[in-house]
């Protein structure tokens, strides 16, 4: 059964953090089973419409001019317009689908892209970094590297690999200390909105919190 | 109610003068009879059934199709010589009618229903008048659009209305939209039925 790309939650909910009074109305990732046996990035949840909402910050006619510039995309449709990277050369061209698409912005993306967290153009340099699960010793994958990454931002003393091994768990607790939070080692809702609200990286890679 | 067959109206075509030289008791029953008249005509054009038509299946054809998209759009034979073109793009569905003469008329439920995604029922039901010059003719169309009401992820809640689109007596366009209830039916029916005259939906 298909599931939602990481890549195109975090999307939607990047665009919430930076704009939480935003209509979401035409939002949407996953296809709806009406739809399943026609052909649509959604039915692999493998692309997001984002609302267009100017009023509260979410311009498509921008952002979906920055979007096209993201190597995980295939294709955005915005006004009547689409943009597809594989035909780049050609830029916009009219769209002749039937929805003229002026109320959301569709993006699609490879199916290769589903677990790149990378940043939206539209994501916060801090924050709003999706909190998937429960990470704790023995957890792997690119969430823990983000997790990771953003210790040794914030000047610990640790290694992206993807892996949390013993080191990392001992990473954590001393972050957990240093933040008054109880030292468990595990990365919960909690310690994962602290680790990811705090301040943008200091180029100094010195610790951004009092140890 | 009951409509008298032999009501005498004063003629329209009487010179003004003389309408004005009507005594008010005489200008009040004159009234009452106009209106009464128009009423009892109302009732009688408004004799309506359903024609029910398929919206997929073999009874419809691909007419365009976007391959880089899956954007599709196939004509659905309708009845009294009106089709319906029904259109899906991006997880989402509308209809436009096409008259005899082929002029189309989009219903865009997309802007008007639901901006989130939709599907439609399986059949489209035509009002159809059964008396009159215009016997056969539809005057209303009601279809059921699904609509997706979920703000972003996995828990949507899908909303079935009934919507009711007017084809004769002004402008084309989808006039009700009626939520679910054990009498939604005929509530779209009693709606399509009355859609003269009725305000569009606004986007």
């Amino acid at each position: 059964m298909a599931t939602p790309a990481k890549s195109c939650l975090k999307a939607l909910q990047d665009a919430t953090g930076r704009w939480p009074n935003r209509n979401a109305s035409a939002d949407g990732i996953m296809g709806d089973a009406a739809h399943q046996a026609r052909k649509s990035d959604h039915n692999d949840g493998n692309a997001f419409d984002l609302t267009h909402d100017p009023g509260h910050g979410v311009d498509c006619g921008v952002l979906s001019r920055k979007v096209i510039n993201d190597a995980r995309v295939t294709y955005v449709i915005w006004n009547r317009e689409i943009y597809n990277r594989a035909r780049a050369a050609e830029g916009w061209r009219k769209y002749d689908g039937a929805n003229p698409h002026n109320h959301h912005m569709h993006v699609s993306i490879h199916a290769g892209s589903r677990e790149d967290l990378a940043m939206w153009p539209w994501s916060s340099t801090t924050g709003h970094i999706p909190f998937l699960g429960q990470l704790r010793q023995g957890s792997t994958g690119a969430q823990v590297g983000i997790m990771q990454k953003r210790l040794a931002d914030l000047g610990y003393v640790i290694k992206a690999d993807n892996s949390f091994g013993i080191k990392t768990k001992a990473t954590v607790m001393q972050f957990q200390r240093d933040r008054g939070m109880l030292a468990d080692g595990v990365v919960g809702k909690k310690t994962w909105a602290v680790l990811m609200a705090g301040p943008a990286v200091r180029a100094s890679g010195q610790p951004t919190f009092a140890r | 109610m009951t409509c008298p067959r032999d009501i005498k109206v004063a003629s329209s075509s009487r010179p003004t003068a003389t309408r004005d030289r009507w005594s008010k008791p005489l200008r009040w029953s004159a009234a009452l009879g106009l209106a009464l008249t128009a009423s009892c005509a109302q009732v009688a054009t408004a004799r309506h059934t359903s024609v029910y038509t398929s919206l997929s299946g073999a009874d419809c054809t691909l007419v365009k199709e976007n391959k880089e998209t899956g954007a599709t759009t196939h004509r659905c034979k309708g009845t009294g010589g009106w089709d319906l073109l029904v259109l899906y793009d991006d997880q989402r569905m509308s209809i436009t009618v096409v008259q005899p003469d082929g002029r189309e008329h989009p219903l865009n439920f997309w802007d008007v229903i639901a901006r989130g995604y939709s599907s439609l029922g399986p059949r489209a039901e035509w009002r159809v008048t059964v008396s009159g010059t215009d016997r056969g003719q539809p005057t209303a169309l009601i279809v059921r659009v699904n609509a997706s009401e979920a703000s972003e992820n996995a828990a949507k809640k899908v909303v079935s209305y009934l919507v009711v689109s007017r084809l004769r007596g002004g402008m084309v366009c989808a006039i009700g939209r009626i939520p679910p209830a054990a009498d939604a039916n005929e509530r779209a029916q009693r709606a399509a039925d009355n859609a003269t005259g009725a305000p569009c939906l606004a986007q």
